[in-house]
């Protein structure tokens, strides 16, 4: 695909060149800084933070995958709980949003402001609002609760990134498959649903890391058997091991391995259409 | 025998809020046919083929199709083929699988699907473009997928929505031949809508004018052109002049007119017995005579423009200003503007009018 790509072969120029081109600089290793530091005191040999490292070794690793148990259980939570999450987020996503873009009533926009609310409230409200809603209906500590409370931080984003592929979606090209033959449901699912597939990846990767990377509301819900980073939380409040950069580098490239194959779905979708 | 008809509309309406989108409308499409719908913007014809197709429930009357009512019927069971406007193809699904799509959801056969998608496509000369996306194609490419796709499951009339209105000009007039070839090797009945009066003319059996949500009048294209029946039929099919005047006496040459202008002349027989009343005179009928002949009417040219194939002329015929069109080739002497002419016209291409 090299027919649009401009040469892109230099930097800003310009009377004020040198100074995009040092902030741009800057701001690459202000953002890279932390990741590089992490990564490198993953390998630490040492027992507890601390960089540079005396020495280097995989022992961390290992004691992440199979020395202390409860890693690993921590891990599995929470990749049960971003899976459950994506996948009923998703499922309340397209609906909604289908909606929220179709419907011509009197006070749409307010009704999406709303829906993006949580957006824009600290999570931590919202972990204490949900606290009390989830510990009256007697769901802390199940995966049940947990799994509620990262659906209310993950559906807005939800709705936002499969609104924009409905936005997109010619009412038309339905209409389209109706006088071709093809019943309600044959056109929800050979038009409807592939042409919103972009927005409802985006959704559900979202969804996945939105659960996935969540502390705070860990932190009120999970219970006695932790999330991961309700595990790294307390390994940082009490015992500051190693394990902790290991886990966070696991957790680092897993998220950029996410966010390549978003990409590289949107790219994809592009070129078909 | 009787002629059957491929749609019958009864007393259909349809309104939006308090707007009459079209009113009581009701007509029988002979079978096999190509009729076209035309008129201005906002005129109905649009709303009345998204009834038909089903897309749009009609507020009052009835839908009938080969004789069965399909008012209340959705739109996948109507056996419809439609051709949009911006062509409406599937931008997830390649060509082939674009046209396949009205199979696939009759769960055909793959062997028979695909024998009858290729055949679909060889027949708008598309063969060898199975494999290409719609992004990758030109407007008519796409136009040509949309037709084939609307055709290949044998519907029982194919709706068209402005279909060529994306088109340039020349791809236009070409696209509209190659449809109306289609039309009759397909001997498939043809509902076309749109607001290019020339295409209709072109390409119908009949056309079928529309304003305000009502039919105006409905016949063979000649038939219409020639014979409006209404100052808005008249101005709206091609240019025209209208011509007001005053019925003077039934004499025994026929009935005499006097216009605006003090000028007396013959009327056509067939007018009614108003006091006055109002003339079409297609600027065509209108022909430079010598001046020197008698009984001649005098006018004077106050504009040309030169068309190409014709010449357009304001003369003005003693007060009152009228259009005169000539054509350009056979021209001995080009028409100069201040020029004394004189016109002469058939009374038979005097078309009385309605309103």
């Amino acid at each position: 695909m090299n027919f649009t790509q401009p040469q892109y072969r230099s930097l800003v120029r310009g009377p004020f060149g040198w100074l995009l081109n040092a902030c741009l600089v800057l701001a690459v290793v202000f953002l890279l800084c932390p990741i590089v530091i992490v990564t490198i005191i993953s390998f630490s040999a040492d027992a507890y933070l601390r960089f540079p490292p005396s020495g280097y070794s995989f022992r961390w690793y290992e004691n992440f995958l199979s020395g202390d148990p409860s890693w690993m259980a921590a891990s599995n939570k929470s990749f049960a709980a971003a899976t459950l999450t994506a996948v009923v987020t998703v499922v309340l996503a397209i609906p909604t949003a289908l909606a929220l873009v179709r419907s011509r009533i009197r006070g749409k926009g307010w009704l999406e402001l709303v829906m993006l609310a949580p957006l824009l409230i600290s999570p931590m409200i919202s972990a204490i609002a949900l606290y009390g809603w989830i510990a009256a209906f007697g769901f802390v500590g199940t995966m049940a609760g947990l799994v509620a409370g990262h659906i209310v931080l993950a559906l807005p984003y939800a709705i936002l990134n499969v609104a924009i592929s409905a936005k997109a979606l010619d009412p038309r090209l339905e209409q389209a498959a109706s006088s071709l033959g093809a019943r309600n449901s044959q056109v929800f699912r050979r038009v409807t649903l592939p042409l919103l597939a972009p927005g409802i990846i985006a959704a559900g990767f979202f969804a996945f890391l939105t659960s996935f990377d969540d502390v705070i509301v860990s932190l009120f819900l999970s219970g006695r058997e932790p999330t991961l980073q309700k595990r790294m939380w307390d390994e940082i409040r009490l015992e500051i091991s190693p394990t902790v950069a290991s886990a966070s580098t696991l957790l680092i490239f897993l998220t950029i391995a996410v966010f390549l194959a978003i990409a590289l779905v949107r790219r994809s979708s592009e070129k078909a259409s | 025998m009787t002629t059957s008809h491929v749609i019958e509309l009864k007393s259909l309406s349809k309104t939006f809020g308090n707007v009459k989108a079209v009113s009581d409308i009701s007509l029988d499409v002979a079978d096999g046919s190509f009729t076209s719908f035309i008129g201005p913007s906002g005129s109905g014809k649009s709303t009345l083929l998204s009834m038909i197709a089903g897309f749009d429930q009609p507020t009052s009357g009835t839908i009938r199709l080969h004789g069965k009512d399909v008012s209340k019927l959705p739109s996948s069971e109507r056996n419809i083929g439609m051709v949009f406007q911006n062509y409406a193809l599937f931008p997830h699904l390649s060509v082939f699988e674009n046209v396949a799509f009205p199979l696939r959801v009759r769960n055909m056969d793959a062997r028979t699907l695909t024998s009858r998608v290729h055949e679909a496509l060889e027949s708008v000369g598309l063969k060898g473009f199975e494999a290409r996306w719609p992004k990758q194609l030109s407007g008519g490419q796409q136009q040509r997928v949309a037709l084939a796709r609307a055709f290949v499951f044998g519907p029982e009339v194919l709706l068209m929505d402005e279909p060529l209105g994306a088109l340039d000009k020349n791809l236009r007039e070409h696209m509209q031949s190659e449809i109306k070839a289609l039309q009759r090797r397909l001997a498939v009945s043809v509902i076309y809508v749109t607001h290019d009066q020339g295409e209709a003319l072109a390409m119908s059996d009949n056309v079928v004018v529309m304003s305000d949500g009502r039919i105006q009048q409905v016949g063979a294209p000649a038939e219409v052109y020639r014979r409006p029946q209404s100052k808005f039929v008249a101005q709206f099919l091609g240019e025209t002049n209208l011509l007001e005047y005053d019925l003077v006496s039934r004499g025994l040459s026929g009935p005499i007119g006097r216009l605006a202008n003090g000028a007396a002349f013959v009327l056509p027989d067939n007018i009614t017995d108003a006091a006055s009343g109002t003339l079409s005179l297609r600027p065509e009928e209108i022909e430079f005579a010598d001046p020197a002949e008698s009984g001649c009417r005098h006018a004077r040219i106050e504009e040309t423009v030169f068309l190409g194939d014709c010449m357009r002329c304001r003369v003005d015929y003693q007060g009152l200003p009228l259009w005169v069109k000539l054509p350009a080739t056979v021209m001995r002497s080009v028409p100069r503007v201040g020029q004394n002419v004189a016109l002469h016209w058939n009374e038979a291409s005097l078309v009385p009018l309605d309103d």
